[in-house]
């Protein structure tokens, strides 16, 4: 009886194991299963995600595209002129156009900006708070909507021009220049800018009559624009080799120039201000954009503009305004910036520490909606009219003047009695 | 935030760099003050400055250097920053002979405006266009010996040079100022523009002004 008892409770033991071993193939498996599931949900509950962030990108452009529609349809209600009957086709044009460009840019011109710049990564300064650099990087990636919103206020104000019609100074324009022109409209405000401002010295086919006629001479101006095309905007891909686009059309421009105003020739700096120029208007435009600057809106020698010291989008903007306005433009925003690093510059101990501070919290300046609201609206403004400004710069500059005279007056003295001369003190206490 | 002038050095050096438009003295500035060539960089407009801190025989010096627009048009403006300089390096390129027949001008220039007994260096730049070459050596060095000056030959792109010329220039104002002046009244001024002084203290030359830009009304 016994050892029979044995056997089955030893066969019993037998299955029991396999028993246990089918379960333990069975749980890994699931376990498996389970894992793979969770994959696959993860997965899916990833592309949900991704796919209602697109939903959200598309609903923002739907509701660009809808208020740009609005306008549209207004426009087309209240017709004007009878031959605005085409204003919606053309404006469809125009954006179809704009869109393919847009299109081209982001496939092939990856490391340009829009104006052609190399793109740089917004970086932080060695010495820069990472406060401020967290605001900055925040700043450069808010979507705009208020630049949406003032963008199509701009579409919908010139397309009261279409037809080749002609821009007229109004309040409007004004305010909507202040507030910056967007890129598609920048070459023909501009363009309307410029010839507002020089008047009946604009002479149609001037321009290319004077290269004409001068075609065979050369002058020292001309050497010295053949040394700075290329060191005019270097980081920009029409200026940045010798066969670039802009290279030559620069050269032009400024030859041009140097003929038409032999009191100044070639200045650098002016070189700067063409390739700006170029970079929205004809060559003939930008000829007179520098007829414009150097003759009507600047101080006299006085040809920088903020060009390399601000973030380009910034100097744009302000450029909008100069052309519109004059020069009190760069002053009020030259004082905005003193005002927005106001607390900064007060700590500086010398005048070497002051410089060095201008130059950074310039080219930090990219805020340029705050810095206007400053230039044109805070209320220290008002203490600097143009009267002011130009008795200021009067005085001061009386003051260099006598600097100089005094200066010539010592170099004089000294040939004369040269061994022995009483050197004025150089005042370089830099502390 | 970190401030260079929170550094503690034991004398400050004013130099200048001049000379024709292009002969690499933006370059010549950037390889010395930040190691730095870059091929394609803007022209510069009127005047502008880089800080250099530099130790010779363990002193500190820290430096301004002037970087001045070659172009002839922005003499006036430059001139000013002549009188203030103790030191000015003379720029010409070895491609380019009109730079080289410029330099008399522009030691003329200094003459007129400099303080008196100014240290000056003569740098021939651009010696890695040895092909493109127009002005000999022996040239070079026979101008800077009529001048009584030193002369270097320099490449800013290749590094030649360049940190060499800089430190006997600094090299021949420091046995000035640490001479004590010298036989002319020109030199105690040079004395009193290297100011000797730890940050924090007020100046202790002879003269002290009241604010640093307080321009022409201190004259």
């Amino acid at each position: 009886m016994l050892p029979t008892t044995t056997k089955m409770l030893e066969l019993e033991i037998i299955k029991l194991k396999e028993t246990v071993g089918a379960y333990k193939e069975q749980n890994a498996f699931l376990s498996q299963e389970i894992v793979e599931l969770n994959n696959l949900r993860t997965n899916d509950s990833n592309d949900k995600k991704r796919l209602e962030g697109k939903i959200q990108e598309l609903e923002a452009e739907l509701v660009k595209v809808q208020s740009k529609y609005v306008i549209l349809l207004k426009e087309a209600q209240t017709p004007k002129h009878s031959h605005d009957s085409d204003v919606v086709s053309q404006m469809m044009a125009e954006a179809m156009e704009q869109q393919e460009t847009g299109k081209d840019r982001s496939s092939s011109d990856t490391q340009y900006d829009a104006y052609g710049f190399k793109y740089e990564k917004l970086e932080a300064d060695p010495d820069e708070s990472l406060d401020s650099y967290a605001k900055r990087l925040d700043q450069a990636q808010q979507p705009d909507e208020a630049l949406a919103s003032h963008i199509a206020k701009w579409d919908h104000f010139m397309a009261q021009y279409t037809g080749g019609r002609e821009l007229v100074s109004t309040a409007e324009l004004k305010l909507l220049i202040r507030g910056g022109v967007p890129m598609q409209h920048r070459g023909r405000v501009w363009k309307f800018c410029v010839r507002r401002t020089i008047q009946n010295r604009y002479i149609p086919g001037f321009y290319h009559q004077i290269l004409a006629d001068n075609a065979s001479k050369t002058s020292v101006a001309l050497s010295q624009i053949e040394l700075d095309l290329l060191r005019t905007l270097p980081s920009n891909k029409y200026y940045n080799h010798a066969s670039a686009p802009g290279i030559a059309k620069l050269r032009r421009v400024l030859v041009a120039y140097s003929w038409y105003d032999s009191s100044v020739g070639y200045c650098q700096g002016l070189n700067r201000l063409a390739a700006i120029a170029l970079l929205f208007l004809e060559e003939e435009d930008a000829f007179w954009t520098l007829v414009a600057v150097v003759l009507h809106l600047l101080p006299p020698d006085y040809y920088d503009l903020f060009i390399d010291n601000f973030p380009i989008d910034t100097t744009l903007r302000i450029w909008d305004t100069f052309l519109y306005e004059g020069s009190k433009v760069l002053f009020r925003y030259a004082m905005a910036v003193f005002k927005e690093n106001e607390e900064e510059l007060l700590k500086q101990e010398n005048s070497i520490q002051i410089f060095n501070k201008m130059r950074t919290m310039a080219q930090r300046s990219s805020n340029i909606n705050k810095l206007t609201q400053i230039a044109f609206h805070d209320p220290m403004m008002r203490n600097f009219s143009k009267k002011k400004i130009t008795q200021r710069r009067d005085y001061h500059r009386s003051l260099v003047q006598a600097e100089q005279n005094s200066i010539e007056v010592e170099r004089v003295k000294r040939k004369h009695d040269s061994p022995r001369y009483n050197d004025v003190d150089s005042d370089d206490d830099d502390t | 935030m970190a401030r260079a002038t929170d550094k503690k050095y034991d004398h400050l050096f004013q130099l200048l760099l001049c000379g024709d438009s292009s002969v690499g003295k933006t370059c010549l500035i950037s390889r010395f003050a930040d190691n730095e060539f870059r091929h394609t960089h803007i022209n510069t407009i009127g005047i502008d400055f880089k800080l250099k801190l530099f130790t010779i025989r363990d002193k500190k010096i820290r430096m301004q250097i002037w970087d001045t627009a070659g172009q002839e048009r922005y003499e006036t403006l430059t001139a000013q920053y002549y009188r203030k300089a103790q030191g000015i390096i003379l720029v010409y390129d070895i491609t380019r002979e009109e730079t080289f027949r410029n330099v008399t001008k522009w030691l003329r220039n200094i003459e007129d405006h400099g303080v008196k007994g100014v240290k000056i260096i003569l740098i021939g730049n651009k010696v890695d266009l040895e092909s493109e070459r127009k002005i000999s050596t022996r040239h070079g060095q026979k101008l800077a010996n009529q001048h009584n000056i030193k002369f270097f030959e320099t490449s800013a792109w290749k590094d030649i040079n360049v940190t060499e010329a800089f430190t006997e220039l600094a090299e021949q104002i420091l046995a000035k100022v640490e001479s004590g002046g010298g036989r002319d009244r020109g030199s105690s001024s040079i004395r009193e523009s290297a100011i000797k002084l730890h940050e924090q203290q007020p100046t202790p030359a002879t003269k002290s002004h009241g604010g640093c830009c307080s321009g022409g009304s201190s004259n």
